[in-house]
């Protein structure tokens, strides 16, 4: 269960959340601040050949190796020329990077702009987003660590 | 009398580590500390975080020469500290193995066993962690060995053995893994009895049993629930057993393996990974990426310039095979492993380099692009996702901070003999190999020692290095290098580095070549200028005579000598120091 949905449900009125948001070309979504670690300026990660596709490779982080997942890749996007940012977020299974074009600012939103994923979504967005906030100006639409595992994502494929 | 009178080599003070004379026992729990294991994983992270930023900052100065001296040293004391901390982590065996002793001794006490217990390989390393992981099942093993393994007295006398059973502890190093092996002398197993358990226990159904083979029902007694002890004891027969062993031993990555042979003994093979270890590893570019090859598998490398690629790699239907020396090697372009789908540079545009493999007894070439420095790596494990490739055992940083895949020489072997068929011919090469090895003539690494040829054996050649002249020191007047951490005499007897030093005045540092070689149970260093080329050596005779000439080989037709490895003088051994030591002492006095 996501961060918010846990909000939307515990309070009507207007719970508030701190949220991170990230591009994708012209796409901003939010990450729950709460799952994030750390995020690593411009990098390279190194390919894993024989790799699933989603896996964007490995990074180093703190002494550690870690895999991170590519985001682009997973929205059927083609791969972006240069560097990227990363998301370290933590989930149940351990540690796990996730790729992004930049990294945008910490927003705080209300749960009473909350909305959970819209019907028309097909399957694979349905699991990988958790709803969207209703700004004043764009939907940021959230997503949810959880599902974003690279081992949730082995299981899934 | 002792049933299970230790053997010398388990009592026998660690000889590898001198303790200064000094030292009294006493002072010992004072010299040293408990570190809770969590702190050592968090400076490990620091450490490897500081490498990093020292490696930034050695780039960011390189240009101000106000900076370097003080870059340097960062550098220095970084890897001095990256160093120590890996080694805080690092335990020998003997810390399990010498509890063993104990264990053997009151159980075949009580159950009426006569048992010798032999102890090899007690300073191999591990990491701590894995170290406590495998205590429990290796007590286990040993238990079982003593119980189900030999047998006792009167049963072995009658059948001709030993009344002595002989228990082996060994540890040892191969490629990333360290292999603990308990092996006995005893009954081994009896897999009809096996068989009528797994069945009598509802472990197998029948008329499956009646299908497996030898090595099938063997892992049986894997299972939860199985034993064949015929009563409970203390000891075992309370089917919480192998089953055990082979969990605790794979929730760390490793692989328990079973080997028996009815009458002959039973021996119990524990795979444990590297997982923290440093291992020496030579980093190979393939697929514009850096990868870390295990030296423990390399045998040798052979470098292909582009315009010979097409005449020296032929092809039988589309497997690629190299001929090394009149035998036929197959070989795995690594690029076309890696990336299968994609197009592949053919390999007479570009220099290919030959890695010669040995891995679980299949040897190959592998065939990649590049060749860098050997380096010491730290194997850092990989996420699930990536584990289940197969191809890599882990993944580590190099020294410029680049992050490299370690290649697994066995998965690869087995991986390309699927696609090619080319792992069972690699089997009967490797069997010619040893049926010819000693028609064959001597093998010789030719070297030019400061002008002049020399020829070394290659048989006992391990490593060639290439050092900084600055990393040989003197004990008196005698060279040494610090290799891997253990002492090692440098064979100068050419004069290379006196002449690497003249040399070295006009531009900059100076270096030399190191050849390592095999000499009895020590390592030697032979001090050269280059490595000329690998030749097979003739044998001289003496002019009218059919007497063969010693020292000297015939080498690409000129007369070279062989040096002799034999005559390089032994470093002063403890006794002797210690010896001097006294002797100083008592002068003073």
């Amino acid at each position: 269960m996501s961060t918010a949905t846990i909000l939307h449900g515990k309070d009507q009125a207007s719970a508030m959340a701190e949220v991170c948001s990230v591009r994708l070309a012209e796409t901003w979504f939010g990450v729950p601040i709460t799952h994030i670690l750390e995020i690593i300026g411009a990098t390279r990660p190194q390919p894993v050949p024989l790799a699933p596709e989603y896996v964007g490779g490995l990074v180093h982080y703190r002494g550690d190796v870690l895999t991170t997942v590519s985001l682009r890749h997973l929205l059927d996007m083609p791969p972006k020329e240069g560097t990227q940012a990363i998301l370290v977020l933590e989930s149940e299974g351990g540690c796990f990077g996730l790729l992004v074009d930049a990294v945008g600012e910490v927003l705080t939103v209300s749960s009473s702009d909350y909305e959970p994923n819209p019907s028309i979504l097909d399957q694979r967005r349905k699991t990988l987003f958790a709803g969207a906030y209703k700004l004043k100006e764009k939907l940021l639409v959230m997503l949810d660590p959880e599902r974003l595992d690279p081992l949730r994502l082995s299981q899934a494929s | 009398m002792s049933p299970a009178a230790p053997s010398p080599s388990a009592t026998e003070p660690d000889a590898s580590r001198p303790r200064p004379q000094t030292a009294a026992a006493g002072s010992a729990a004072e010299s040293t500390l408990r570190v809770d294991v969590v702190l050592l994983n968090r400076m490990m992270n620091l450490v490897g975080e500081l490498v990093l930023t020292r490696n930034q900052v050695l780039q960011a100065t390189a240009a101000d020469p106000n900076m370097t001296l003080l870059s340097r040293r960062l550098d220095m004391v970084t890897a001095d500290l990256r160093e120590n901390v890996m080694k805080a982590r690092m335990q020998p065996v003997s810390n399990i193995f010498s509890k063993m002793p104990r264990i053997v001794r009151d159980l075949s006490q009580s159950l009426g066993r006569r048992v010798r217990l032999q102890v090899e390989g007690q300073d191999t390393e591990l990491d701590k962690s894995l170290l406590e992981a495998i205590k429990d099942p290796l007590t286990h093993a040993v238990r079982n060995s003593l119980d189900h393994g030999i047998e006792p007295p009167e049963i072995r006398q009658a059948a001709g053995k030993d009344p002595e059973g002989i228990l082996k502890l060994r540890a040892s190093h191969e490629g990333s893994h360290v292999i603990i092996e308990v092996s006995d002398d005893g009954a081994g197993i009896n897999v009809d009895r096996v068989r009528e358990k797994a069945i009598e226990r509802g472990l197998i159904a029948a008329d499956r049993a009646s299908q497996l083979g030898e090595r099938e029902l063997l892992q049986l007694i894997f299972l939860p629930g199985f034993s064949t002890a015929a009563a409970v004891t203390n000891v075992s027969g309370r089917g919480v057993g192998m089953d055990v062993v082979r969990t605790n031993v794979e929730k760390i990555g490793g692989k328990v393996e079973i080997d028996s042979r009815p009458g002959k003994g039973t021996t119990l093979r524990l795979r444990i990974p590297l997982t923290l270890a440093i291992i020496p590893a030579l980093i190979v570019r393939s697929v514009d990426q850096s990868f870390a090859l295990p030296q423990g598998a390399l045998s040798e490398l052979v470098h292909i310039p582009p315009e010979q690629a097409s005449r020296a790699i032929e092809w039988i239907e589309g497997a690629p095979l190299y001929r090394l020396r009149g035998k036929l090697l197959p070989l795995v372009f690594l690029d076309r492993l890696l990336m299968p789908a994609s197009q592949h540079k053919s390999a007479n545009e570009h220099d290919n380099f030959i890695a010669v493999l040995d891995a679980d007894g299949r040897r190959y070439g592998l065939v990649v692009d590049g060749l860098a420095d050997p380096e010491e790596i730290v194997v850092k494990p990989l996420s699930a996702v990536l584990k289940v490739i197969g191809l890599y055992s882990g993944a580590t940083v190099l020294g410029n901070a680049d992050l490299a895949l370690i290649l697994d020489p066995g998965a690869i072997a087995v991986r390309a003999g699927v696609t090619m068929s080319a792992s069972r011919e690699a089997a009967g090469a490797a069997a010619d190999e040893e049926d010819t090895g000693a028609a064959k003539a001597m093998e010789y690494l030719l070297v030019e020692a400061a002008g002049r040829r020399a020829a070394v054996p290659l048989a006992d050649v391990l490593r060639i290095e290439q050092i900084p002249l600055s990393r040989i020191e003197y004990i008196g007047d005698r060279p040494v290098l610090n290799f891997e951490g253990q002492l090692m005499p440098v064979e100068d007897s050419g004069g290379v580095m006196e002449a690497a030093e003249s040399a070295a005045r006009s531009d900059g540092e100076a270096h030399i070549v190191v050849v390592v070689c095999r000499e009895g149970n020590r390592h030697v260093g032979i001090a050269v200028s280059h490595v000329l080329d690998v030749a097979a050596g003739g044998d001289l005779f003496e002019a009218g005579t059919s007497q063969r000439t010693g020292g000297v080989t015939l080498l690409k037709e000129r007369v070279t000598g062989v040096v002799n490895l034999a005559g390089v003088q032994p470093l002063p051994s403890d006794e002797q120091v210690s010896e001097e030591w006294n002797q100083l002492a008592e002068a003073r006095s």
